[in-house]
């Protein structure tokens, strides 16, 4: 991706940088690897073998990852929850990659009631197990959005620059972790 | 111990002094790692790394410069002090910069052995033998283990060097071994990971790997199975792991930087009873064979033992000598550092006092409850006290564990949780430098379905 701050021609390994495709209409398609773990699978590296600098042992990162835009306007999807909460930025989060859980903590978040953006929520925590919550995806908006240029990716120690981004998505069923019971949901 | 590294210290701080630095203090560490892990019965990894180098702080007028090398070569060493020296030089005055004050230094303890020679000696084979054990204990422990995430063993030696224009010179050397294995269990339709690890100054103190193992499988297999609950406020209990990571939660909001900066839920709380007088938590820089044992700290001063709450009262926080300086009071001799980095304040031994019940009867009195076992997130909130984690765990009925629970989170908040603390276990447990007991809280809320 030009000018996107997880771009690199080659990977720290010297393998030419690629445009991967991970899922694909809803299939998982392929993974992200560097040499050594490409020649354990029977692969070819797919240009992610990166480090953090001369002082590290290259392993598979990510470079710029998102979530490709549907067709749904971002008003429509808020327009169509009757209650739920809008997520407009997350602070700190874990994922265990070995079973999906995840807890992410949400910095700004919004009540949304009858399709209405509502009074700002403080504590919120989504937590839920990635290929569940990826099957609960049921609107995916128009407006892709890169983050700002400010996304570090840690992993065994070692920090490298990336790019996120994704549209507006709606996901159903999300459990919301807060102090209060019977909130929104 | 090496008389040279010693005298090296020594030195880089005269010609410190000699260059034109008010003050002067060498930070000089050397240290060696190893670690195996093992996969299928066979060796995975094995590394071996060794480590040296020289922080050095310089004051020029009260103002601070710092510069650390790895490189002992003569010619290198002496235009490193003159880098330290410009450094200072070029940076702005603060009147509070400085070594910490000659009375503060106080007198260093004896803190027993930290070195232990089995460990310094220990042989890659004892590590290799000890995971491949850990491996097949894990895979024998139940059908439902089908792969594992890591496992293996290592070690450290480290010795550490200081010297300073106050007058204080000395140093120590001690030793780490550790084992840990993290086991993946599957039922078909879930994966629920797990780990265990204990690590210890001394090779005759540490678990036996069938132990850790054991554990490991133990706490992945158990989980197997877990489902959300409702959402519900149930009284909450945390298994010594997890009450280790809560206290080292409220020791972070006892560093002296944040609480100077008021960006501490506990700043204008010392002196009041922040909990019931059954909790006391404790930084001890003394801890017999502790891993965060030592006799001085990261600029010299004598490491203590700290009741940061005591019997339910917040009593002190925790200060090095700059920030005690901006707080107007006297460091507690807490800070820490690595020869690359300039002293910032950081625990030393950090626990939960005991108390005298067993963890069975501390389950037994809830009626329904949740037992944590793992948490997931960082999810607390230093300044405002917000607590909400992702939570494992077994769900608690008439008294006895039943069936796991994922997918939830527990909240509260610290002020609160602190207060509602109304069951401590005698089973204080350290894996590392931070200890805890079983805790329960009266209540907080859980979020599931």
């Amino acid at each position: 991706m030009a000018n996107a701050r997880g771009s690199l021609n080659v990977d720290d390994e010297g393998t030419q940088a690629q445009f991967k495709v991970l899922i694909e209409r809803g299939v998982l398609k392929g993974y992200m690897y560097d040499s050594l773990n490409a020649k354990l699978m029977g692969q070819q590296s797919t240009g992610s073998g990166r480090r953090e600098s001369f002082k590290h042992l290259p392993m598979p990162r990510m470079t710029n990852t998102y979530l490709a835009p549907g067709e749904d306007s971002h008003e429509d999807i808020i327009k169509g929850v009757g209650k739920g909460v809008y997520c407009a930025n997350f602070g700190g989060g874990q994922v265990d990659i070995t079973n999906g859980n995840f807890v992410f903590e949400v910095s700004e978040a919004y009540e949304i009631r009858g399709g209405k953006l509502g009074r700002p929520l403080k504590g919120v925590t989504l937590i839920g197990v990635g290929p569940e919550a990826l099957k609960n995806v049921t609107r995916v908006g128009n407006n892709p959005q890169p983050d700002p240029g400010m996304g570090t990716c840690g992993k065994d120690g070692q920090s490298v620059p990336v790019g996120v981004g994704l549209p507006t998505v709606r996901i159903d069923n999300m459990t919301v972790g807060g102090t209060r019971l019977g909130g929104a949901k | 111990m090496s008389a040279a590294h010693a005298a090296l210290a020594k030195k880089l701080v005269q010609r410190a002094l000699k260059r034109g630095a008010a003050e002067a203090e060498a930070f000089l560490q050397v240290g060696r790692q190893a670690d195996v892990r093992v996969r299928d019965g066979e060796i995975e990894d094995l590394t071996q790394a060794t480590s040296k180098g020289v922080g050095l702080r310089v004051f020029v007028k009260r103002r601070l410069g710092f510069a650390w090398t790895s490189d002992f070569d003569p010619s290198t060493l002496d235009s490193f002090v003159d880098r330290a020296i410009a450094l200072a030089e070029a940076s702005a005055p603060n009147p509070l910069n400085g070594l910490p004050d000659e009375p503060d230094f106080g007198k260093w303890p004896d803190v027993g052995p930290l070195f232990d020679d089995a460990v310094a000696s220990l042989p890659p084979e004892w590590k290799i033998n000890a995971s491949l054990e850990m491996e097949k204990v894990v895979r024998a422990f139940d059908p439902r283990i089908k792969t594992i995430e890591s496992v293996g063993a290592g070690e450290s030696v480290s010795e550490v060097y200081l010297a300073s224009s106050a007058g204080v010179h000395g140093s120590y050397r001690g030793t780490t071994v550790y084992l840990y294995a993290a086991p993946v269990a599957t039922d078909g339709s879930q994966l629920q990971t797990s780990y265990w690890y204990d690590a210890k100054r001394f090779l005759g103190d540490l678990w036996a790997p069938e132990a850790v193992a054991k554990e490991a499988a133990r706490r992945a297999v158990r989980l197997l199975g877990a489902t959300k609950v409702k959402s519900q406020k149930v009284p909450v209990v945390f298994d010594p792991t997890m009450a280790a990571s809560f206290v080292g939660t409220i020791a972070a909001a006892a560093n002296g930087d944040s609480v100077y900066k008021k960006s501490s839920f506990l700043a204008a709380k010392k002196g009041k009873a922040i909990a019931p007088a059954t909790v006391s938590i404790v930084d001890d820089g003394l801890l017999p064979k502790g891993i965060g044992t030592s006799p001085f700290d990261g600029e010299g001063v004598a490491t203590r033992k700290t009741a940061i709450v005591e019997k339910g009262v917040l009593r002190s926080f925790l200060y090095d000598a700059f920030t005690a300086r901006k707080a107007k009071t006297k460091t507690t001799g807490n800070a820490s550092r690595g020869y690359r980095s300039l002293p910032a304040i950081g625990t030393n031994n950090l626990y939960l006092e005991p108390g005298t019940r067993s963890p069975e009867e501390i389950i037994r009195e809830v009626g329904t409850g949740f037992y944590v076992t793992a948490m997931l997130g960082h999810g607390a909130n230093l300044v405002t006290g917000e607590y909400s984690r992702g939570a494992n765990g077994l769900w608690i009925e008439n008294g006895e564990l039943t069936r796991p629970v994922q997918e939830v989170t527990v909240a509260g908040n610290l002020t609160d949780m602190l207060q509602d603390i109304d069951a401590i276990g005698r089973d204080l447990e350290f894996h590392g430098s931070t200890g805890a007991p079983t805790i329960r809280f009266k209540e907080l809320t859980v979020s599931g379905e």
